[in-house]
C-alpha cells in the first residue's frame, strides 16, 4: 500500500534513555532515583523504573531512566543512549544491542570486554572504592564516573542533592565517592 | 518545564499523597505486590495527620474494616492487587448495597492465580466492573502517569462521597512502581468534598432516602445524634429489612441509576492528535503511554494516528467513544490482556467503524514499536 | 407488644414478635443485651451493634441503636473498622458459631490478638440454624446435623479456649438458661477495655435439638442446666466428671492495653516526628 511507504517516524526530540545495570544489592535503584531527582530539579521531565522481584536480591538487576524537556509519553527505555554495567552479565546483556552513538560505561574490575569499542569505557570502580574504603558508596562512585563520561546532563543538581544529604556519615561518604567518580572520568 | 513544587515519586506514593490530600484518614489493607508501597507510606503518614493505619489479617477483613471506619466518619480506603480484589468482592457488595463511600486502589499484576506477581497487566478491567455478585454499577478511574495517580485518587474520594458508593482507582504495576515528576499542590488548592450532615431532625432521618437530586442523603457518622442501621441486606429507606418486590426494584434501580446517570460528570479523558485520524487508538493505564508515543512518532508522517485516553473506564463513556469514533475508519484498542475493554468499545463503535484489539499478556508492557508494527502490518 | 421499661430505649417493638422459632435462645440473649445497655446507661447513639449472617445475625432488626449488618463471618472485621475509627463508640459484634468459630475464625483470632476494644457476643447453638441445621466448628464430634446424618466426623472447637489462646483479655461463658449470669457477664464484657468475648450456649430445638433427641425446648433448657458448672467448681472436677460438664462464668481475665490506646501513642510519635522534620 502507498500509505505504508509514506510512513516516517518522527524524532523523539531531546528524549534520552539510560540503563543502570548490575547485580541486585549494588544500589542501582537508589542512584537511578537520585538521577531522576536531579533531572527534575534541573527542570526535566523524568521517569525511573526498575526490576522488581527476586532479581533485586542478587542476580541481574537494572534501573532505567528516561528524560526530556517535554512531557514523556512511553515511560520505559526502548534504545538506551547510555548504559552503566557493573557486572559481566549486565555487560553481556546490554553491550551487544547498543545502537549508534550510545555509550557504555563499565566496571573494568568486574567486566571483561567482548570487543573493545571507542564508545565503551571501563573504570576500575571496585578497586578504587576498596582503596578509598568507600565500598559502601560504590554506587555513588559509579554514578559519578557514569555522569561525567556520558555527559547527558550537568552534575550541579546532583551535587546539590548530595550536599543536602551529607549531614550523616553515610551522606558524607556518598558525596566523596561521587566526586571521586567524576574525577575518574576526567 | 515542571513547576517548583515538583516531586519525584512512585505512582503508589502519589496515590497515598492524593488520598491524604482528599481527606482520607483511615487505611486498612493486606500487603500484596505491586501495591505494598501504598500501605507502607500510609502507615508512616496517616498517624502523623491523626489518621489510622490498620494492617488486617486478609483482604476480606480490609474491605470490611474500611466500610466500618467510613460509617464511623473517616474517609477510608484500601490498596491491593487483582488477587486481593477477588477477596474483597463480597464486602465490596456491602459497600454498594449499604451505600458507604470508600476508595479501593487496584495496582494490577499479571494473572490468573498467583500469575507473575511482579509484572504488569490490565486483566482486572472487567473484575472491577463485574466482580461482585448481583446487579450493581461501578466507578473506575485509571491513571497513566504519576500525576494522574495523585489527581485521580483525589477525585475518587470526591465521587465516592457524592454518590455514597465505592470507587476504584485502577492502576497497574508500571504506573504504580515508576517514579516520575509530579506536582503535589498545596492542600488549600486541592478540591475536596467533605461529609455533609443531614438537614432533617434526627427522628426524621432516613439513611437510605434520596434527595431531589436523585442522590442518597448525607451520611452522618456513627456516634452523632443520627442513629441508623447500615444494611447489606435488602432494606427500605429506614435501613431496616424490607423484602417487598416493589421496594427491592426501587432500591436496585436507584443504586444503578445514581452511577449510570452520572456518566457525563464522571467521564474523564484526553485526546491527542488530529480530529479525523486514519487510526484512532483508545487506551488506558500504562498502555495509554505506549499509544501516546506512537501518536508522537507518527506526527510527521502522512499517516495520522490519534489517541483517546480514557481516565474513567466505568461508567462506560459511550458518548465520548461514539463522538471520536465517528471521525475515523479504524479504532484500535491496545490492552495488556487478551481483550476486555475492546469488546465494550466495539459495542459502541461496531456500527461506526472497524474495531480491532491489540493484545499482549506475557507480563511485559506493550512497546511503541510493537504497536506501530501492528498498525502498519494489520491496519494500513 | 409493649416493651418493659428496662429495654424500651433500645428495642424496636413495632417489629415484634421476633422472627426466631419458639424455643430459640436468641430472644433471651437479645433481652439480656438490652438490659445490660440499660443498666450501664449507654446512650443508643453511642452504641454500634455489628451483626453477621444467620439467625443471630438478625438481632439488629430489633434494636434502636446504630447497627451495621454485613456479611457472614466478617462482623469482627467490620467492627474493627468502626472502633478503630472512633474509639469513643461502644461496639458489639453479634455472631453465631458459624460466623465466629467457622467462616470467620481467622477474624476472631486476630481481633483477640490485636486487642481491639469490641465485645463479641457469640450465640453458640452448635449448628447452622438459618440454612437448615448443618454442622459448624462447634458441633460436637459424633452429633447429628443435616450434613452429618451418620454422626459428625470432625472434632469441635471450645471457643473460649480458642479465645484464651488468641490472647482475648476477657473470656466468659453462659447459657440461655442462666439469664442473671448472662446479663452480669455482658456488663463485665462491655466494660472490659480491650477485646472481650462472651460465648452463650443457646437452644436450637428445631434443628440441633431435633437431630439429637432434644426437640422440646424444655429438654434443651434442662440440658444447659445439667451441664453448666461455675468455673471454680469445674476446676475441682476429675477428668471423667468434666466430660459431661461445661464451665460458665468469667473464664479468663487479663488487662492489656487495647489497640486504640496503643495507636494513640503511635499518632503522638508520628506527629512529633512530622513537626521535628519541618
Amino acid at each position: 500500500m502507498t500509505r505504508k511507504a509514506s510512513i516516517k517516524k518522527a524524532k523523539r526530540h531531546d528524549r534520552k534513555e539510560v540503563v543502570l545495570a548490575g547485580v541486585g544489592g549494588q544500589g542501582l535503584v537508589y542512584i537511578g532515583r537520585l538521577l531522576g531527582e536531579a533531572l527534575v530539579r534541573d527542570g526535566f521531565h523524568a521517569v525511573q523504573t526498575q526490576s522488581y522481584g527476586v532479581a533485586s536480591r542478587g542476580g541481574f538487576t537494572k534501573s532505567e531512566g528516561v528524560f526530556s524537556s517535554r512531557p514523556l509519553a512511553y515511560p520505559m527505555v526502548s534504545s538506551p543512549d547510555a548504559v552503566l554495567a557493573l557486572s559481566q552479565e549486565a555487560y553481556d546483556r546490554l553491550a551487544a544491542s547498543l545502537q549508534g552513538s550510545a555509550v557504555l560505561i563499565f566496571d573494568s574490575d568486574a567486566v571483561t570486554e567482548a570487543e573493545s569499542k571507542p564508545q565503551q569505557v571501563g573504570f576500575p570502580l571496585t578497586s578504587t572504592a576498596r582503596e578509598l574504603d568507600l565500598m559502601g558508596s560504590y554506587n555513588l562512585l559509579a554514578l559519578g564516573a557514569f555522569m561525567s563520561c556520558a555527559d547527558l546532563i550537568g552534575v550541579e543538581p546532583m551535587l546539590q542533592i548530595l550536599k543536602e544529604n551529607s549531614k550523616s556519615d553515610r551522606g558524607k561518604r556518598n558525596l566523596r565517592a561521587f566526586h571521586r567518580g567524576l574525577s575518574l572520568a576526567d | 518545564m515542571p513547576a517548583n513544587n515538583t516531586e519525584f515519586l512512585q505512582g503508589n506514593e502519589a496515590i497515598l499523597e492524593g488520598a491524604i490530600a482528599a481527606g482520607a484518614r483511615f487505611f486498612a489493607g493486606y500487603p500484596i505486590t505491586p501495591s505494598s508501597e501504598i500501605a507502607e507510606r500510609a502507615s508512616q503518614k496517616l498517624p502523623a495527620v491523626g489518621g489510622v493505619f490498620l494492617q488486617m489479617e486478609d483482604e476480606l477483613a480490609s474491605m470490611a474494616a474500611i466500610v466500618g471506619a467510613s460509617l464511623a466518619g473517616l474517609k477510608s480506603f484500601t490498596a491491593t492487587s487483582g488477587p486481593g480484589v477477588s477477596l474483597m468482592q463480597e464486602n465490596l457488595g456491602v459497600a454498594i448495597m449499604a451505600e458507604v463511600p470508600c476508595v479501593l486502589i487496584d495496582v494490577q499484576r499479571s494473572g490468573p492465580g498467583t500469575g507473575l506477581a511482579t509484572k504488569p497487566a490490565q486483566g482486572d478491567t472487567m473484575q472491577v466492573r463485574w466482580g461482585s455478585h448481583g446487579d450493581h454499577s461501578a466507578v473506575v478511574l485509571a491513571p497513566s502517569s504519576v500525576q494522574e495517580c495523585f489527581d485521580l485518587t483525589v477525585r475518587a474520594f470526591n465521587i465516592a462521597e457524592k454518590l455514597r458508593h465505592p470507587v476504584f482507582v485502577l492502576a497497574d504495576e508500571v504506573v504504580g512502581h515508576m517514579r516520575e515528576d509530579v506536582v503535589i499542590p498545596d492542600a488549600s488548592e486541592v478540591h475536596t468534598l467533605d461529609r455533609r450532615q443531614p438537614e432533617v431532625d434526627p427522628e426524621d432521618f432516613r439513611p437510605y432516602a434520596y434527595g431531589d437530586d436523585d442522590l442518597p442523603v448525607p451520611l452522618p457518622a456513627f456516634g452523632s445524634p443520627y442513629i441508623y442501621h447500615a444494611n447489606s441486606s435488602m432494606h427500605d429507606e429506614t435501613g431496616f429489612p424490607n423484602a417487598d418486590p416493589d421496594n427491592a426494584e426501587t432500591v436496585i434501580r436507584r443504586l444503578h441509576d445514581k452511577v449510570e446517570c452520572a456518566v457525563e460528570e464522571i467521564t474523564d479523558y484526553s485526546y491527542v492528535g488530529s480530529a479525523e485520524p486514519d487510526v484512532l487508538l483508545i487506551a488506558y493505564g500504562c498502555t495509554a503511554r505506549t499509544a501516546e508515543q506512537v501518536v508522537l512518532d507518527y506526527a510527521d508522517s502522512k499517516v495520522s494516528v490519534s489517541l483517546l485516553q480514557l481516565r474513567s473506564l466505568w461508567p462506560f463513556p459511550v458518548h465520548i467513544i461514539s463522538r471520536y469514533a465517528s471521525g475515523t475508519d479504524t479504532v484500535v484498542v491496545p490492552e495488556l490482556n487478551l481483550g476486555q475493554m475492546v469488546r465494550e468499545v466495539e459495542r459502541v463503535t461496531g456500527s461506526i467503524c472497524t474495531t480491532r484489539g491489540y493484545n499482549k499478556s506475557n507480563g511485559q508492557p506493550i512497546s511503541p514499536d510493537e504497536l506501530a508494527s501492528f498498525i502498519e502490518e494489520e491496519i494500513l | 407488644m409493649r416493651a418493659s421499661a428496662q429495654v424500651s430505649a433500645y428495642l424496636k417493638d413495632d417489629d415484634l414478635p421476633v422472627f426466631w422459632c419458639s424455643g430459640c435462645g436468641n430472644g433471651i440473649i437479645l433481652n439480656s443485651i438490652m438490659r445490660a445497655f440499660n443498666a450501664m446507661q449507654l446512650p443508643p447513639n453511642e452504641i454500634v451493634v455489628v451483626t453477621g449472617i444467620g439467625c443471630w445475625g438478625k438481632a439488629d432488626d430489633y434494636l434502636l441503636t446504630n447497627s451495621l449488618h454485613g456479611t457472614h463471618g466478617r462482623a469482627l472485621a467490620f467492627a474493627t473498622g468502626v472502633k478503630a475509627a472512633n474509639p469513643d463508640l461502644t461496639v458489639l459484634a453479634l455472631m453465631g458459631d458459624g460466623d465466629c468459630a467457622t467462616i470467620g475464625g481467622n477474624h476472631f483470632l486476630h481481633a483477640a490478638r490485636r486487642n481491639i476494644d469490641v465485645t463479641a457476643v457469640v450465640s453458640n447453638n452448635f449448628n447452622y440454624g438459618m440454612t437448615g441445621g448443618q454442622y459448624s466448628a462447634t458441633t460436637p464430634a459424633d452429633s447429628y446435623t443435616s450434613t452429618s446424618v451418620y454422626g459428625n466426623p470432625e472434632g469441635e472447637f471450645d471457643l473460649c479456649e480458642v479465645g484464651v489462646a488468641a490472647r482475648a483479655g476477657f473470656v466468659a461463658r453462659s447459657t440461655v438458661y442462666h439469664v442473671t449470669l448472662l446479663q452480669n457477664l455482658l456488663q463485665k464484657a462491655i466494660s472490659h477495655e480491650g477485646f472481650s468475648m462472651l460465648e452463650v450456649h443457646s437452644s436450637c430445638p428445631v434443628y440441633f435439638g431435633r437431630y439429637n433427641q432434644m426437640n422440646d425446648p424444655v429438654q434443651m433448657m434442662k440440658w444447659w442446666e445439667s451441664r453448666a458448672v461455675p468455673q471454680k467448681r469445674y476446676e475441682q472436677l476429675s477428668e471423667d466428671e468434666r466430660a459431661e460438664k461445661v464451665p460458665v462464668g468469667v473464664l479468663h481475665e487479663e488487662p492489656r492495653p487495647d489497640f486504640s490506646s496503643r495507636y494513640r501513642k503511635i499518632q503522638e510519635v508520628a506527629q512529633r516526628r512530622a513537626r521535628d522534620s519541618k
